[in-house]
C-alpha cells in the first residue's frame, strides 16, 4: 500500500503565498477564506462518497481484496510500532542499568575504603588502649572479619543493587559480631527484641544533652484544670490492699 | 458533658516553683456532673508567685489524641495539665516565631523545620485545611513519624516538669493487647518508660481500662467494667476488687470516626474532629455532617460491645460477680453529647452475659485515666 497522504502537506505544497499589496494591485478587495477544518471536512465527505459509490459497485472479490489489503497494512503498522517501542525500551533500560552499575561500583568502593579506614583506626586505638574493653578484641580477628565481610559482598551476577545490599548486610553482620565479641556471639539471633530500658534512657539523655533545640515551649503556659479529688479512691484502695495482705 | 478549651485554662503548674510572670491562675470548681467551672477573674496564689507543693506521685495518660498529667496538692486538689498530642510544621521566620510566642503558641525547631505543637497545631491545621501530624497512631507510638520521639519528650516535659524528688513514681497508661490488630505494646511501653526515666521519674505502666477502674469505681470496691474511649483505641478492663480479670483493646476510636466521617463528607480528618468536638448530640443529629458522626459513633459503640461480649463468653478467667456490676465510660471519645444514651441503646440490643446495674459516664471523662494513674502512684507512697 502507498504511503498515507498528508492533506495538510499537500495543501501547503500546492498553495501560493500572495501578499495583500499584490492582491490589492490585482483589484481584489475581498478574499474568500476557507479554514483548514472545513477543507478537511470537505475532503472527508468527498472521499467517503467516492468510497461508498465504489464499494456499492464493487464485486464480492474486489471487496475481499480491499479487506485483505487493509488487514495486511494494519498488521504492518502494528509490527512497525512494536519494533520502535521495543528498541526505545531497550535503549532506556541499558542506559539506566549502566548508570546504576556505575553508582553501585562507586558505593562499593566507598564502603571498602571506609572499612579499611575503620580497620586501621580500631587497630590503632586498640594498640593505644583507648577502647574500653579493648583487651577482648583481637585486631587480627577484627581484620579477618572485615575482609570476610568485604569478600561476602563481592559483586555477583544478580546485579548492582544486590551487591550493595549484600555489602550492607555484611557490614551489619560485622557490626553485630564485633559488639558480641567474636563470630560465636549472639549474631545468630534473628528475632527483634524491644529496646532495653537502659538503651532508651541513654537515647533520651543523649538527645537532650547534645542537641540544642530552639523552642519557646518553656515560655508558654500549658492548659490547666482542676479535677475532683482522689482521696476517697486512695483510701479505699489502701484499705483493700491492707485487707488482702 | 463537653470539656471545651475554655474549660482548660492557663495558670497552675504542678510541682514546686512559681508560675512564670504574667500568668493568671484560673479558679475552677468541678460541679456535680464533673464539668469544670472557671472564674477567669480570680487571681490565685500561684499567679502571685507562691509555690504550690504537690504530693509525691504523678499520673500520666498517654493518649493518641491527648496527653494528660495529674498531680495532687497538699489540700487534696487534683491538678490537671493537658496537651493535644499533635504537631504541625510550618514555614519558619523570625516574624512568625515572635508572633507565635506572643500568641502563647508553642513551637519548636526540629531539623531546621518549625513545628507547632499541642492544641495550636490542631487549630492551625483546621484554618489551613491541613492534617496535623500525630506522634501516636492506634494507641501507640507511630512508626510513620520520624519526629515522634523528640516531640513526645518535649510534650511530657511541659506536662510533668521535673520530679519533686528523683525517682518519683509516675504511673502512665498503656493500651491492653488489641484483639483486632497485630500490634505489640512492648515497644510503646518501653519507649515511654525510658522517656519518663530520662526526665527523672520512675515510670510504671498501667493498663488504660484499669486506670478507669481506679478513678471511677471506688464505691463499687473497684469491681466492674472500665472503658476508656480514646482517639486510637477503646480499652476495656473487667476488674474484681481492683484486680483486673480481663483486659483488652480494640483499634477503633475517635480517629476511626474522624477518618470515616472525613471520607464520606470529603473533608480533612482534622475538620471532622472539629465538627465532632463543636457540641454534637448524637441522639439528635441536626444536619448531614452530624448524621455521619452519629452513624459512625453508633457503629463504634456496637462494635465495642460485641467484642466485649464475645471476649466474656470465650474467656475462662471471668470471675462470677455476686452482684450486678457498673460499666463506666471515660475518655475523650465519650465526651460527645448522647454517648451514654446511644451506649445504653446498643447495650439493649445484645444479650450481655453479665448482669449490669448501670452504665454511666466517668466524673471527669477526659481526666479519668490520668487520675487512675495518679491513684496508683499515690497508693505506693
Amino acid at each position: 500500500m502507498s504511503k498515507p497522504l498528508s492533506v495538510q502537506d499537500v495543501i501547503r505544497q500546492s498553495a501560493t503565498d500572495v501578499g495583500l499589496d499584490e492582491l490589492s494591485r490585482r483589484g481584489c478587495r475581498k478574499v474568500k477564506v476557507l479554514d483548514k477544518q472545513t477543507v478537511f471536512r470537505l475532503i472527508d465527505e468527498a472521499v467517503n462518497r467516492v468510497v461508498e459509490e465504489r464499494l456499492a459497485a464493487a464485486t464480492a472479490q474486489e471487496r475481499e481484496q480491499i479487506r485483505a489489503e487493509a488487514r495486511s497494512e494494519f498488521q504492518r503498522l502494528v509490527k512497525e510500532r512494536q519494533e520502535q517501542l521495543e528498541e526505545r525500551v531497550q535503549r532506556e533500560v541499558s542506559a539506566a542499568t549502566e548508570e546504576a552499575r556505575a553508582h553501585a561500583d562507586q558505593q562499593v568502593q566507598e564502603y571498602q575504603e571506609r572499612l579499611a579506614q575503620l580497620e586501621s583506626q580500631v587497630g590503632q586505638e586498640v594498640e593505644e588502649g583507648r577502647v574500653p574493653g579493648a583487651s577482648a578484641i583481637d585486631p587480627e580477628l577484627l581484620g579477618s572479619m572485615i575482609r570476610e565481610a568485604v569478600a561476602q559482598a563481592a559483586p555477583t551476577s544478580t546485579g548492582p543493587s544486590a551487591d550493595l545490599a549484600a555489602l550492607q548486610q555484611s557490614i551489619e553482620a560485622l557490626s553485630r559480631k564485633v559488639s558480641a565479641g567474636g563470630p560465636g556471639g549472639s549474631s545468630s539471633s534473628s528475632s527483634i527484641e524491644p529496646p532495653s530500658e537502659e538503651a532508651l534512657q541513654a537515647f533520651f539523655s543523649r538527645s537532650s544533652s547534645s542537641e540544642q533545640v530552639e523552642s519557646n515551649i518553656s515560655n508558654v503556659e500549658v492548659k490547666n484544670a482542676k479535677a475532683n479529688g482522689v482521696n476517697k479512691n486512695l483510701a479505699k484502695l489502701r484499705s483493700l490492699k491492707q485487707g488482702s495482705e | 458533658m463537653n470539656a471545651s478549651n475554655d474549660d482548660l485554662d492557663n495558670g497552675f503548674v504542678p510541682g514546686e516553683g512559681a508560675v512564670a510572670d504574667g500568668s493568671v491562675n484560673v479558679n475552677e470548681n468541678v460541679n456535680e456532673n464533673g464539668s469544670v467551672e472557671t472564674d477567669c477573674g480570680a487571681q490565685s496564689a500561684t499567679a502571685t508567685g507562691v509555690a504550690t507543693k504537690t504530693e509525691l506521685g504523678r499520673g500520666l495518660d498517654v493518649g493518641t489524641a491527648n496527653l494528660v498529667s495529674s498531680a495532687q496538692d497538699a489540700e487534696g486538689n487534683v491538678h490537671i495539665k493537658i496537651q493535644r498530642n499533635a504537631f504541625l510544621d510550618i514555614d519558619a521566620d523570625d516574624y512568625t516565631k515572635n508572633m507565635l510566642t506572643r500568641l502563647n503558641v508553642q513551637y519548636v525547631v526540629i531539623n531546621g523545620r518549625m513545628v507547632v505543637v499541642g492544641d495550636p497545631a490542631f487549630e492551625l491545621a483546621n484554618i489551613f485545611n491541613r492534617e496535623t501530624r500525630r506522634p501516636m497512631r492506634d494507641g501507640m507510638i507511630s512508626p510513620d513519624e520520624s519526629d515522634a520521639l523528640p516531640i513526645e519528650k518535649m510534650l511530657l516535659e511541659t506536662l510533668l516538669g521535673p520530679p519533686t524528688k528523683e525517682g518519683e513514681v509516675c504511673y502512665y497508661s498503656v493500651p491492653a493487647e488489641p484483639i483486632d490488630a497485630d500490634l505489640n505494646v512492648i515497644y510503646h511501653q518501653g519507649v515511654f518508660g525510658g522517656l519518663l526515666k530520662s526526665l527523672g521519674y520512675n515510670g510504671k505502666p498501667l493498663v488504660e481500662g484499669h486506670a478507669v477502674v481506679f478513678s471511677e469505681l471506688a464505691e463499687d470496691d473497684f469491681t466492674g467494667i472500665g472503658i476508656s474511649g480514646g482517639g486510637g483505641m477503646f480499652n476495656i478492663c473487667v476488674s474484681y476488687k481492683s484486680i483486673p480479670a480481663l483486659s483488652f483493646s480494640t483499634t477503633r476510636g475517635g480517629d476511626w470516626i474522624d477518618r470515616n466521617v472525613a471520607n464520606v463528607l470529603g473533608i480533612s480528618a482534622s475538620r471532622a474532629t472539629a465538627i465532632k468536638e463543636k457540641g454534637v448530640d448524637i441522639t439528635r443529629p441536626k444536619n448531614r455532617e452530624e448524621e455521619a458522626v452519629e452513624i459512625y459513633y453508633r457503629n463504634l459503640i456496637s462494635y465495642t460491645l460485641t467484642n466485649i461480649k464475645s471476649r466474656f463468653e470465650s474467656s475462662s478467667s471471668m470471675p462470677n460477680f455476686p452482684d450486678p456490676i457498673s460499666i463506666v465510660c471515660a475518655g475523650g471519645t465519650s465526651l460527645i453529647g448522647g454517648f451514654i444514651e446511644v451506649f445504653q441503646d446498643e447495650f439493649k440490643k445484645i444479650n450481655f452475659p453479665i448482669p449490669v446495674k448501670e452504665i454511666r459516664h466517668a466524673e471527669d471523662p477526659l481526666y479519668s485515666v490520668s487520675k487512675g494513674c495518679l491513684v496508683a502512684s499515690l497508693s505506693e507512697v
